[in-house]
Order: structure tokens, then C-alpha cells, then sequence
């Protein structure tokens, strides 16, 4: 009688689990069935239809070459490319400068390091609509409107606090004792932390530098007031296919679809990172 | 191999002084022993013996060469720390060779792998080489712990309680294998233990601090024979030395120590201690004499240092026993043969063998004759 109420009640929160499942992932499903949808069924809830890779093939080579004649430009080689330079770019930069900052705040005292912290937390705070106006009267200033530079330097924002945070709580879950250990052995400090530090925040270094990745690479408001064509991200240029014209929801959807597929590939291939339970036992207690 | 100097070592953190004004010589090749309780200071001097902590005054001399501004890398000491300090990234092997692939070590790779193997096998760990540090117990990494401070030919060797988290038996048998291991490697070793059993079987010279301070330095007899104060005296032995607070009095011509509550204890001052007492400002004195030094007798009458008291506990401890015994408020252990036996409020008479007094004024706690 037991196991049948119980198994009732793994059935019911299976079917739960699994209309919450269709519920978040429907969106996802319609706009992968919308990128493969010829223009004129576009504007049906149909999901049965005469499935085309229309889309994806004029975004990337450009209409002329598909259907003969329209002046639509294929800039999204390059829009993609810009995505990767500003995201990767962002990150790169955030370990830079976020790895010895969060091993600072693990390790030393000094003052005002509690309010440091907050403050570098509280950049994540910032609603992007609050400060987009004044950011983009200064960057028009100074110059960094439209430059690769002034976007990575805005998505610090949102790359840095997370990784800060994060690599701060794996530097202070490792004992001291064991960088005194390996100094005593004989490696000067860089190479302490290199070849024992380093290996010892991997989980928590791969699991917020693909999170700021992928919020860097998301991002839609900096790019779009603060950059202009030269800098123009797959985000932005997903605007694009809503002209005067048509709204081209396909090959919005197709755009969308390829741009995701970075963040899929590098969180996949990131998970073997992501496993815990490394510095169990190295220290007693 | 080096001699080692401490001269005047002081090292602070926040308002609290861990290292006092400490000053210490120790020879090339000598077995030093730190002994004393958690917080004396014990292991920041070893931090700064190694370069990890630095002084914040005072000078440290390894061989001849002051190493203060020596980083650790640089002075040529090994340390095996009491928390271990393992490399959870490294297996056991990795974790032993490590000290061996340092930056300017060149040692080939069969050379590195017979070394390790040799000290795997001296602490019987060779069978838990590929294992992983997370998977192994308190006591073997322990002992992973020793094996990587070993491996090296350090100038000076640092063990921070190498075996207190060991079951007693393999303690003793760790004990025995550090004094043949002495014989063999001259490295000037410091250990730094709570344990007073390891400081009297190990040490060529033991070091008793308090606080951060020095307490006294000496050989294992001086230091358990010739305590310097009442702090040494009561940090060697088990059961703790007996302290009885009294007064001298002369009576008809014969010194005593007159126990001050109820003077119920009366014992003769003997004649080495005698110019020292008289010299003594001292209103009050603490006379201590080891539990091994008092025995249980028959109804003797007429013998003199004979103290009559109750039987507050005894414990049976296989090859010994402990007695304590209450006279009044005072109470005095004694350490008894194992064929005794006793019951609670037994009625008992202990003599004290007063040729091993050992008296400190009450008041400073220092040894009379230390003064």
C-alpha cells in the first residue's frame, strides 16, 4: 500500500516537473520552429509546416544569393564575431583583474575591505536603465562610443562582481597552511599559485566565467546605446529583421539560434570543471 | 645541517604576543624539543624559523647567514605542519615528490622516485602511494605529512606535533622510529609537542615556553629534576607534580616544612635545600615532590616524613597505579605498584621521600634554588 501511494506521489511530481519543463522550454521550442518557417506561414500557430532553412541561409550568405534579388546585407558574420570579441574580451579581462582582487579579500586585512567587497557586489546592482544615460554622455566625452574597448569595459558590470564573489569564497575555503606548506617546500609565491591555488578554484573559476559569459554575451541594453555598427552584437542585430517592410520573426529566430550555440558548446564542455569536493581532506578538521 | 639562532624574536598579532622575546641557540645536528601548552607559542616560532611568518623584532640565524629577510623558498628548512597542510590536488606520491621538484632542484626522475619510496617505506605508506589525499585517514596523512618534510636534506628539520592525532600505539611506535631515525640523520631537528613523554624519550635539549615566553632550556634532567619554576615542573610528569603550600618552622633545631592548612603534612627540609630556605625571603613555599617519589606504607610508627591520609581515588592503569589521596583540603597523587589495592576512604600513610623535594616560593613560583 506503501510504495503505491508513493509511487503515485513520484508519478504527480514527475508530471509536475514536467509541465513546468514545457512551460519554461516552450518559448525555446517556438523559436527554433519559427527559424525554420518560410515567411509567408510565419504569422500561423501552425507546428506542423514546410520546414526551410530560408532563414538561416539568408542571414549568413545574404538574399541576393538566395532568392535572386533583395538588398539585404549579411553582416552577421561580423556581428557574431563582434559577440566574441566584446564577451570573451569581458571575461578575459574580469580574471585579470578579478582573480588577484578576490585573493586579496580572501586573504589579507585591511581597511575598508568589507565595504570593498559590497562595493564591487553592488556594480551587479546597477539597473542597466538607470545608468545607460549618464554612461552614454560620458562615453560619447571621452571618446569610447562605438569602441570595442568602452563595451568590454561596461560589461566589467556585470562579468566582474560574479567572478569576485565567487573565487573569493573557494581562496578562503583553502587553508592558508597549505600555500606556507609550498612556499616551505621551495616554489617561490607565483608558483604557488599557479600549481596549487589555481587547480584548487577551478570549479568556482569555470562556473562564473562561463556565467559572466554568458550574461556578457546576452547583453542587449550596453551594446545597443553605447556601441554602434562597428561594434554591433548578434543581441543587437536581432533588432534588425523588424523593418518597416516585414517583420522577419524567422530570421530574427534564426539569428537567435545560432547566437546561443556558443554558450551551449562552452557550458558543455565547461561541466567537467564543475565538479566539488577537491580539497576534502587536505587539511585536518 | 646548520646551527640555528633565535636572538631576541618577538611576533605579534594584534594586541596578542605570540613570541616573547624570545632567544634560543640551537647546535648543528641537535634534537630540540619545544614543549608547552596550546597558545604558548609553540608553532609560531616554527613560522618564523621557516620564513612564513615574519619576526616583527629580533634576529634569526641559519648556519651563519641571518635569514629575517629570507623568503621561504630561500632558507633550506622543511616543516611538516600539525594540521598537515597536504596538497588535495596531488596524490600521496605527488604529494611527497613535491618538495623534491622545486625550482632549482635537479634530481632525476629515478632519484626523485627512489627517495620517495624509501620514505614511504620508513613510515609504512608505500601501499597508499596512488592514493588520493582525500581518501586516506587522520593518521595516515599524518604521516604523508612527515614523509614530505623528510624526503629533503633540509638545513634544519620542523615537525609541529608529527604524531598527536595517532592512536596511542602507533605514537609509540613513531617515538621509537624518530630516536633510531636520530641516530641516522644529523639534521638539526626542532619538535614542537604537548606531549611530555615525546619531549623526554626524543629530545637532546628541551625548550619549555609559557605565553611566548621562555620558560626554561635544558636537558631532559635538568628540566624534570631542576625545574626552573612551578610552571616547568608541572608541565613534565604524569600525574602532575605535588604542590604543598607551607611554612618552615623550627622545631628544636630541626628544619620543617609545616603544610599551611592545619599543618597536617610536616616534612624535613633537607640538608641541600637548607641555606637556600634560610636565604629565601619567603613568607610561604610551594614543596613539590613527584607522585613517584612518595610510597605507600605500613602503620611504621615513629618513622619521620610519614603523612596520614585518605584514599580519595585509585586508578588501576595496567602496569601502575595512581593514587590520590586527601589529607584535609589538600590532596597528593602517588604513583603505587599494580599488585596494591585500595579502597575510597581508606585510611593510608604515604612517605614522602624528601632527598627529592623540590621547593619554590609561593609567591614568585620560582625554584629556591634557581634564584
Amino acid at each position: 500500500m506503501n510504495t503505491l501511494k508513493s509511487r503515485l506521489r513520484s508519478l504527480a511530481a514527475d508530471g509536475v516537473l514536467i509541465i513546468y519543463f514545457v512551460f519554461v522550454l516552450f518559448p525555446i521550442l517556438w523559436m527554433v520552429l519559427t527559424s525554420f518557417k518560410r515567411t509567408d506561414e510565419l504569422y500561423t500557430t501552425r507546428f506542423f509546416f514546410h520546414p526551410t532553412l530560408e532563414s538561416y541561409k539568408v542571414i549568413t550568405i545574404g538574399e541576393q544569393f538566395v532568392s535572386g534579388t533583395g538588398a539585404f546585407r549579411p553582416d552577421f558574420p561580423k556581428f557574431f564575431m563582434n559577440s566574441v570579441i566584446l564577451s570573451v574580451g569581458a571575461v578575459l579581462l574580469s580574471l585579470l583583474v578579478g582573480v588577484p582582487a578576490a585573493y586579496a579579500l580572501a586573504r589579507f586585512r585591511f581597511k575598508g575591505k568589507e565595504s570593498l567587497a559590497f562595493t564591487f557586489l553592488s556594480f551587479r546592482f546597477a539597473p542597466e536603465f538607470a545608468v545607460i544615460i549618464p554612461l552614454s554622455i560620458i562615453y560619447r566625452k571621452l571618446g569610447l562610443y562605438n569602441t570595442y574597448f568602452g563595451i568590454i569595459w561596461v560589461f566589467q558590470l556585470i562579468t566582474l562582481p560574479l567572478l569576485i564573489w565567487v573565487l573569493r569564497g573557494y581562496f578562503e575555503e583553502i587553508s592558508p597552511e597549505i600555500e606556507q606548506a609550498a612556499q616551505t617546500d621551495g616554489y617561490p609565491w607565483w608558483q604557488v599559485f599557479i600549481r596549487i591555488l589555481l587547480p584548487l578554484v577551478r570549479p568556482g573559476l569555470a562556473a562564473s566565467a562561463l556565467l559572466a559569459f554568458v550574461f556578457a554575451w546576452n547583453n542587449f541594453v550596453y551594446p545597443l546605446v553605447l556601441g554602434g555598427s562597428d561594434v554591433q552584437t548578434v543581441t543587437v542585430s536581432a533588432l534588425s529583421f523588424l523593418s518597416s517592410e516585414q517583420a522577419y520573426y524567422n530570421r530574427m529566430a534564426a539569428a537567435c539560434v545560432i547566437a546561443s550555440i556558443p554558450e551551449i558548446v562552452l557550458a558543455l564542455s565547461i561541466q567537467r570543471y564543475l565538479i566539488r569536493g577537491l580539497s576534502f581532506g587536505a587539511v585536518k578538521g | 645541517m646548520a646551527k640555528l639562532v633565535l636572538d631576541r624574536v618577538t611576533k605579534k598579532f594584534g594586541s596578542v604576543v605570540a613570541v616573547n622575546d624570545l632567544s634560543l641557540e640551537v647546535a648543528d645536528g641537535e634534537f630540540l624539543v619545544l614543549l608547552g601548552p596550546s597558545g604558548a607559542g609553540k608553532t609560531t616560532t616554527l613560522k618564523l624559523i621557516s620564513g612564513v611568518e615574519h619576526s616583527d623584532d629580533g634576529l634569526i640565524y641559519i648556519g651563519d647567514k641571518l635569514v629575517n629577510t629570507l623568503e621561504p623558498p630561500q632558507r633550506n628548512v622543511a616543516m611538516a605542519f600539525e594540521t598537515y597542510a597536504l596538497y588535495p590536488n596531488y596524490n600521496v606520491y605527488e604529494n611527497i615528490a613535491f618538495p623534491l621538484k622545486a625550482p632549482g632542484r635537479k634530481m632525476s626522475k629515478q632519484d626523485i622516485d627512489r627517495k620517495v619510496r624509501s620514505v614511504a617505506e620508513l613510515l609504512g605508506i608505500t601501499p597508499l602511494l596512488e592514493r588520493h589525499v582525500g581518501a586516506l585517514s587522520g593518521g595516515q596523512r599524518q604521516r604523508v605529512s612527515l614523509g614530505r618534510a623528510m624526503v629533503r636534506d633540509p638545513e634544519i628539520l620542523l615537525l609541529d606535533e608529527p604524531i598527536a592525532h595517532l592512536d596511542a600505539k602507533l605514537r609509540h611506535r613513531m617515538r621509537t622510529e624518530f630516536k633510531a631515525l636520530e641516530r641516522e640523520i644529523h639534521t638539526t631537528t626542532i619538535y614542537v609537542t604537548h606531549d611530555y613523554l615525546e619531549a623526554l624519550s626524543l629530545a637532546d635539549r628541551v625548550v619549555v615556553l609559557n605565553l611566548g615566553k621562555l620558560q626554561q632550556v635544558g636537558t631532559t634532567d635538568d628540566v624534570f629534576n631542576h625545574p626552573v619554576n612551578v610552571f616547568v615542573a608541572t608541565q613534565l610528569g604524569q600525574p602532575k607534580i605535588n604542590l604543598i603550600k607551607s611554612t618552615v618552622s623550627n622545631n628544636g633545631g630541626k628544619l620543617q616544612f609545616v603544610s599551611t592548612d592545619e599543618g597536617a603534612i610536616r616534612l624535613d627540609v633537607p640538608d641541600r635545600l637548607k641555606d637556600a630556605v634560610l636565604k629565601a625571603n619567603a613568607k610561604e613555599f610551594l614543596v613539590g615532590i613527584r607522585p613517584l617519589y612518595v610510597d605507600v606504607v605500613d602503620n611504621q610508627a615513629g618513622r619521620a616524613n610519614v603523612i596520614d591520609a585518605t584514599v580519595y581515588v585509585y586508578e588501576r592503569l595496567g602496569t601502575k597505579g595512581a593514587l590520590t589521596a586527601s589529607i584535609g583540603s589538600q590532596s597528593v597523587d602517588v604513583i603505587t605498584p599494580i599488585e596494591m589495592d585500595f579502597r575510597i576512604d581508606e585510611p593510608v600513610k604515604l612517605a614522602v621521600q624528601v632527598d627529592n623535594l623540590i621547593v619554590f616560593d609561593a609567591a614568585s613560583e620560582q625554584n629556591i634554588l634557581a634564584a
